[in-house]
């Protein structure tokens, strides 16, 4: 009873990794998962469980996330676990912009393609303050460039025809000059 | 042996694989087992900063050093890669010259069950992208042949193939692959992401950010314009372009009107461009704002101005108040009943209050020219006052927001060393006024909410917003009270001489104080601490501005000071008045300040001098306002005092809203 019972995430390639309950619980995801796996001690009904079943550890398959990215998702849960995050009560943060953290810009100083698995895996999972910090250091790579240079950063070809570009120009002339 | 300088072989595969797949490495034969165990070598990583416990997520997570930036930026392609590679053994042979194929197909093969998260094929960077790869694909060589047998998703080992070719690679050809890999990992993120993710990432951006990202390609740009309602009206409230919802509303009400044909999302982006535009005419010595001076009788002294869009309301020491059309210039009424000079006054809607020498408040019905209500309870100068309007100040346990005040509020400061707070009556611009107001002593006034007391001598500042109050008092003290309660949360003591101003900086949760002691002092409102004392000027701050970016302090020593908030760091002194600084106000982008004589604007960033508003008052300038459009002044030509309204966005110059867009 008095023993926390274990919790393992099963990763999408088969990976299983025990965690601490409160780090699996910066995923709303899990945490909503585990709200109903786990009632909150003292409520009816689970004590006519047998003792061996809560001794066997609680396995969350996250069949859309890999093993390389879940170990940073942890990671990030890990260096968060004791913070509480302030309910997503409206986009507050869209207006304010506040600059990203300087331990998450560093934690995602990743390459594009694990920074694209991190967002999506923290997008599925529910951690917000994860997905905006990633949504951030994405903006960060866009900020301040020209079109061409990123077109440069991600690979983009421009699609435009030449009449086009020089129309959505004229458009934005405004804001080029000072 | 070229193992001997080979990175990888110290590296914790479990870090990059799956422990399924190491588990299968381990399986294989021989090559596994040696080298992941080999653990002799002298272990150095490159480009791995810390020592990191992992060092293969240090790999793979690359962190910048100034050799991969290099690297990264190195143009070269794979064909360079054959060159860079001089004679290589022949498995790195084998390795490098499928490096512009087989390893840029195989660059993110995912193992099967991965696929959900990327798409299976990614595109491919470089001009010329290889073929993709397919079970179909004739092997070009023998070694090429073993190479895609062991590399066949089926088997499975692919991971561990790779790895062990990997292993056996020396160092520069696995810094020319690195920089390839790189290249080619490079790919167009943001489209790739659901699309509300990308929303997310569009709306960080900065404005020229955002208009640039629409140019990049043709889903870019449908991107910006899906959230582009969004996207500009946040960025409005974010660059401090408009302060509230109001006046968004009923801008973007008037823009849709002459531009009906516009998507919200144009019309948004349409209204901050206006913004912008109307900020450069500011900016620009050349554009002459267009200008209405308006005479009045006498010398009398303009105590408080404040104004919008509709009216402008000035109280003078000569106890009346003036209410003009901010579009004419117009004389619309005069609010007079005060036996004495009116020294404080805010309206809120229709309704009005002022304080005057005669100790009195007073609430008017704007529209119709009348006083409501007398307030009287107060027993010397009513000073100042502040209307507390509803806000929302935090949510209940089911979610909903709790708001207060729940009505506006009136809190009065005098020189009796009380705050008195009301209800306000609210004036309706059609009610029936009676023609003599509804005059309530203390002990039967309704509206009274209740008396602060605490202050040792005269209430000189006053401000609030929900339920938190500031006075700055004479007593050199200012004070910080729950409205709610009537509490006093914190008496900030510390200057050396009375207060003449004081500031809430609701964001940053603190209070600035300016006082005779010349010094203006920031303190922390969850402690009621000091947490700066801003020293510079000569002479006694009576005047001090706040804004998001910027704490604006003026003085009777001529300077107006530049502040950091946050640090309370002096950033700059705008020297150019000639006599004690009489009024100032500011925003993000700039500053106007009164002097005899003088009105002065200041960019609040640079702290540098743009031009002069005024160059024909020759008396004082007693109160200045602006907002993005308007500055008005009150001041003092040919001995009289003149309500000067200086309009940078004049009727027909709005070429923005008039001129449909091609």
């Amino acid at each position: 009873m008095t023993k926390e019972r274990q919790i393992a995430i099963i990763t999408s390639d088969g990976d299983r990794f025990p965690v601490e309950r409160k780090v699996a619980e910066k995923s709303i995801l899990i945490k909503n998962m585990l709200k109903n796996l786990l009632p909150v001690e003292g409520e009816e009904g689970e004590d006519s469980e047998s003792d061996e079943e809560d001794d066997e550890p609680i396995e969350i398959p996250t069949q859309n996330v890999r093993s390389a990215v879940m170990k940073n998702i942890l990671e990030w849960c890990e260096h968060y676990k004791d913070i509480n995050f302030p309910d997503d009560e409206q986009d507050d943060d869209s207006k304010k912009s506040a600059p990203i953290d300087p331990w998450d810009s560093n934690f995602l100083n990743v390459d594009q393609e694990m920074l694209y698995e991190i967002i999506l895996a923290a997008n599925y999972l529910n951690i917000k303050p994860l997905l905006n910090a990633g949504c951030k250091v994405v903006a960060e790579m866009i900020r301040g460039k020209s079109p061409e240079e990123i077109r440069k950063t991600f690979n983009i070809v421009n699609d435009f025809t030449p009449e086009e570009e020089a129309a959505i120009r004229r458009e934005n002339e405004w804001a080029e000059d000072r | 042996m070229c193992t001997a300088e080979f990175p990888l072989s110290e590296v914790d595969a479990s870090a990059v694989f799956s422990r399924a797949e190491v588990a299968q490495m381990l399986r294989e034969p021989e090559a596994d087992t040696k080298y992941l165990s080999d653990n002799s070598g002298p272990m150095s990583f490159p480009n791995s900063r810390a020592p990191a416990e992992s060092p293969a997520s240090e790999l793979w997570r690359k962190r910048p050093s100034s050799g991969d930036v290099a690297m990264s930026d190195a143009e070269d392609d794979a064909a360079s890669v054959n060159t860079r590679a001089t004679s290589p053994p022949a498995k790195k042979r084998l390795l490098v010259s499928t490096a512009g194929n087989s390893l840029a197909q195989m660059q993110l093969s995912q193992p099967p069950q991965a696929h959900n998260l990327v798409p299976a094929q990614l595109p491919l960077p470089s001009p010329g992208a290889s073929p993709t790869r397919s079970q179909a694909d004739t092997p070009r060589d023998a070694n090429d042949a073993a190479v895609q047998g062991l590399l066949s998703p089926s088997s499975g080992s692919l991971h561990a193939a790779l790895w062990m070719l990997l292993q056996r690679t020396d160092r520069r050809t696995l810094s020319a692959l690195q920089s390839v890999i790189r290249r080619s990992l490079r790919r167009d993120l943001v489209t790739a992401m659901p699309s509300e993710i990308a929303c997310k990432i569009f709306a960080q951006f900065d404005f020229r950010t955002l208009l640039r990202a629409g140019e990049v390609c043709r889903s870019w740009a449908a991107l910006s314009q899906q959230g582009s309602a969004d996207f500009w009206r946040n960025l409005l409230f974010r660059d401090s372009l408009v302060t509230s919802e109001r006046e968004y509303e009923l801008e973007r009400e008037w823009i849709s009107k002459s531009r009906p044909e516009l998507s919200p999302g144009d019309l948004a982006r349409l209204l901050y461009k206006r913004r912008v535009m109307i900020g450069r005419r500011w900016r620009d010595a050349n554009f002459k704002p267009k200008r209405i001076t308006l005479p009045g009788q006498g010398l009398n002294v303009i105590t408080c101005l404040q104004f919008d869009d509709d009216k402008i309301a000035a109280g003078s020491d000569d106890s009346s108040i003036t209410i003009y059309d901010t579009r004419t210039g117009k004389l619309r009424t005069v609010l007079s009943g005060h036996n004495g000079g009116v020294w404080a006054m805010k309206y809120y809607g229709n309704t009005l209050a002022s304080g005057s020498t005669d100790r009195t408040v007073r609430i008017w019905n704007i529209k119709q020219g009348k006083c409501t209500h007398i307030f009287r309870g107060h027993v010397s100068t009513v000073r100042c006052l502040d209307i507390i309007e509803p806000r929302r100040i935090g949510t209940d346990d089911e979610g909903r927001p709790i708001v207060y005040p729940k009505a506006p509020l009136l809190v009065t400061g005098s020189r009796d060393a009380t705050l008195f707070v009301w209800r306000l009556p609210l004036a309706d611009e059609d009610e029936k006024v009676p023609a003599e107001p509804v005059d309530l002593d203390e002990h039967s006034n309704k509206y009274l909410v209740r008396v602060l007391r605490g202050h040792t001598g005269s209430v000189r500042a006053v401000t609030g917003r929900a339920n938190i109050l500031i006075s700055g008092s004479y007593d050199t003290t200012a004070r910080v009270w729950d409205l709610r309660t009537g509490e006093c949360k914190f008496v900030l003591a510390g200057h050396a001489d009375r207060i003449y101003s004081c500031v809430y900086d609701f964001e940053r949760n603190q209070c600035y104080t300016g006082s005779v002691d010349n010094t203006v002092r920031i303190w922390d409102l969850s402690t009621g601490k000091c947490n700066a004392i801003l020293e510079g000027h000569q002479m006694l701050v009576g005047l001090i501005a706040s804004s998001r970016n910027a704490l604006v302090s003026a003085a009777a020593d001529w300077t107006v000071r530049i502040w950091d908030p946050d640090t309370g760091q002096p950033r700059s002194v705008l020297r150019g008045h000639n006599s004690a600084i009489t009024c100032v106000q500011n925003s993000d982008y700039v500053i106007v300040s009164g002097s005899q004589g003088m009105l002065k604007l200041w960019d609040t960033q640079t702290g540098a001098f743009i031009r002069d508003l005024l160059d024909d008052v020759d008396g004082a300038v007693w109160q200045v306002k602006f907002d993005y459009r308007r500055c008005i002044a009150a001041a003092q030509k040919d001995r009289r005092t003149c309500i000067e309204i200086l309009d940078f966005c004049p009727p027909g110059t709005d070429e923005w809203i008039g001129v449909p867009a091609h």
